[in-house]
């Protein structure tokens, strides 16, 4: 009757994965795929990812303790820890290619050429993203902060700040808009 | 013409916005991502504009360490212990605000006791009911449930009808569905279930459940995990699975096709190249003046149509659809009190238009 499980990470009780990864690969599995292949649409390495995704999280130190919060929260930790994966991934893989394609695809948009001097304009793109977000407004400010350095989930956010999940939505964008603004100014 | 590029610049922009934010909220659909890739593949100014965004969004985690920023995390954070609520009236806030926002005909009704209950709807009604758990369940025009949860797990027998679930997460409770000789169990998803005569349909917007044919009871996770990888049919999003007696089919990334079967929860329902048959069977559903086929030879015809659900009136709604095949196709409408007679309409040709 099984018709899908192929698509199934393997992660296996022998292996020293816990009960609770497992669950949670089985829950969240197939949001962290379409996450991953939306950011890595052109890229065939999906897969690799979300297993390197897992696996990662089975080594983090008290992962039983992580893995027990709230399920949205859970799925925006795997995200944060996917996202690491495919950045960390890109620059082992040196390629200029892949490096090119995958992390500086930002300073082309800017119409920057790669060069020696992107190394210091990428430390200046972080001062510029820093000041964008110390200028936001304070609600927009709370909402972004609170979903990208503490990790919460746009539900969680909305439960912190009394207000709409929606709200939190146009949050997240204005500050992504200020963000795109303040770098572009340079 | 400087003007329009800016706008178009712009509107590019907001677009590449909106796709980081849904990307990042944990929970994109399957429709989600396809019109993600289908806006990506419309212009490379589109891609460019939306992998910036994701650069500065994976920049700015660089900062987590930053002193400043630190500080204002820890005063966001602060604004929490002045404001927090009981999560569980928020998660029941929150379900009905949703049914509201996507059901257009839809009331939502809470259920707020612990015992379990039967919930049902008329013909020509839809209600969204938001429960204690903060799961949401849409039934469908006739249809009939009983609601179950208590601490061992979250039980909903589905009597008859079709029913549309928004389910919330519970590590320690599965929540199963009974219908028939199947009990679907859900992970964490949004998907709907169908049970007329012994026909079962289960169509998968988003996440993924898992059908068993036997009689599984009120499993925990453990129990189900056991069960999971004993080799349950297992459904992704963009799934549709249909059991008739013994014969069973599941398609495959179809969210077209789940799209379309859960139409109704927007207040119209969409025929695409059905039989004339099928499609009134479906009529009937919503309402109580019946649409009879008097006449097998028009009853294989092709139709793509669409029907407005409307609780005041119905029957006008049906009525249009009814002279809009006519006009089309070679069928006549007799209209009877109680009932609309499709016959063939001799005298027209089958392509009149």
């Amino acid at each position: 009757m099984a018709t899908n499980t192929s698509k199934v990470v393997h992660l296996r009780r022998k292996d020293g994965v816990s009960d609770a990864l497992r669950r949670i690969a089985l829950e969240h599995e197939p949001a962290l795929r379409r996450f991953v292949g939306a950011r890595l649409s052109a890229h065939p390495d999906h897969e690799d990812v979300v297993q390197e995704t897992f696996l990662r999280v089975a080594r983090q130190e008290d992962v039983e303790n992580k893995l027990s919060r709230s399920l949205d929260s859970v799925r925006s930790y795997l995200f944060s820890i996917a996202t690491n994966v495919m950045r960390d991934g890109y620059r082992k893989a040196g390629t200029r290619q892949k490096y090119d394609d995958l992390t500086r695809h930002g300073a082309r948009a800017l119409g920057v050429e790669s060069s020696a001097e992107e190394i210091v304009s990428a430390q200046e793109q972080l001062g510029n993203v820093k000041a964008a977000i110390m200028k936001l407004s304070p609600e927009c400010r709370d909402a972004f902060v609170l979903n990208r350095f503490e990790g919460l989930s746009y539900r969680e956010v909305a439960d912190t700040m009394s207000v709409s999940v929606s709200m939190v939505e146009k949050h997240i964008m204005r500050a992504l808009a200020e963000l795109r603004r303040h770098v572009d100014r340079g | 013409m400087r003007e329009r590029i800016d706008r178009r610049k712009n509107h590019a922009q907001q677009r590449a916005q909106w796709h980081v934010m849904r990307l990042y909220s944990g929970d994109m659909t399957a429709a989600d991502e396809s019109e993600l890739r289908r806006w990506l593949a419309e212009d490379p100014a589109h891609r460019q504009a939306y992998e910036h965004l994701l650069d500065l969004w994976d920049l700015s985690g660089d900062l987590v360490n930053d002193e400043d920023i630190a500080a204002l995390t820890r005063d966001a954070l602060r604004a929490e212990t002045r404001t927090r609520l009981d999560r569980r009236w928020i998660a029941l806030a929150a379900a009905v605000l949703l049914a509201v926002a996507t059901g257009v005909l839809t009331k939502t009704f809470l259920v707020t006791t612990d015992e379990a209950q039967i919930l049902e709807t008329a013909l020509g009604d839809q209600r969204t009911f938001a429960l204690r758990d903060g799961s949401s369940v849409t039934l469908n025009s006739g249809s009939r449930i009983l609601v179950d949860f208590d601490s061992l797990g979250r039980r909903i027998l589905l009597d008859f009808g079709e029913i549309f679930l928004e389910v919330a997460k519970d590590p320690e409770r599965t929540l199963t569905i009974r219908a028939g000789d199947h009990v679907v169990t859900a992970l964490g998803t949004k998907f709907s279930v169908h049970l007329s005569g012994h026909r079962l349909e289960i169509a998968v917007a988003e996440g993924r459940v898992a059908v068993n044919d036997d009689n599984i009871r009120f499993p925990r996770q453990t129990e189900f995990l056991a069960r999971f990888e004993a080799g349950s049919l297992i459904l992704d999003a963009g799934s549709v699975a249909r059991f008739e007696q013994d014969r069973q089919t599941v398609t495959e990334d179809s969210i077209g096709e789940v799209e379309r079967l859960q139409s109704w929860r927007s207040g119209r329902v969409r025929f695409e190249d059905q039989t004339l048959m099928e499609v009134m069977s479906e009529v009937n559903r919503y309402s109580r003046v019946k649409v009879l086929i008097e006449d097998s030879t028009i009853a294989d015809l092709r139709i793509s149509a669409v029907l407005n659900l409307d609780q005041v009136e119905m029957t006008g709604q049906v009525e249009l659809l009814l002279s809009s095949l006519e006009d089309i196709h070679p069928i006549k409408v007799v209209r009877h009190p109680d009932r609309f007679v499709l016959i063939a309409n001799r005298s027209a040709g089958p392509n009149r238009s």
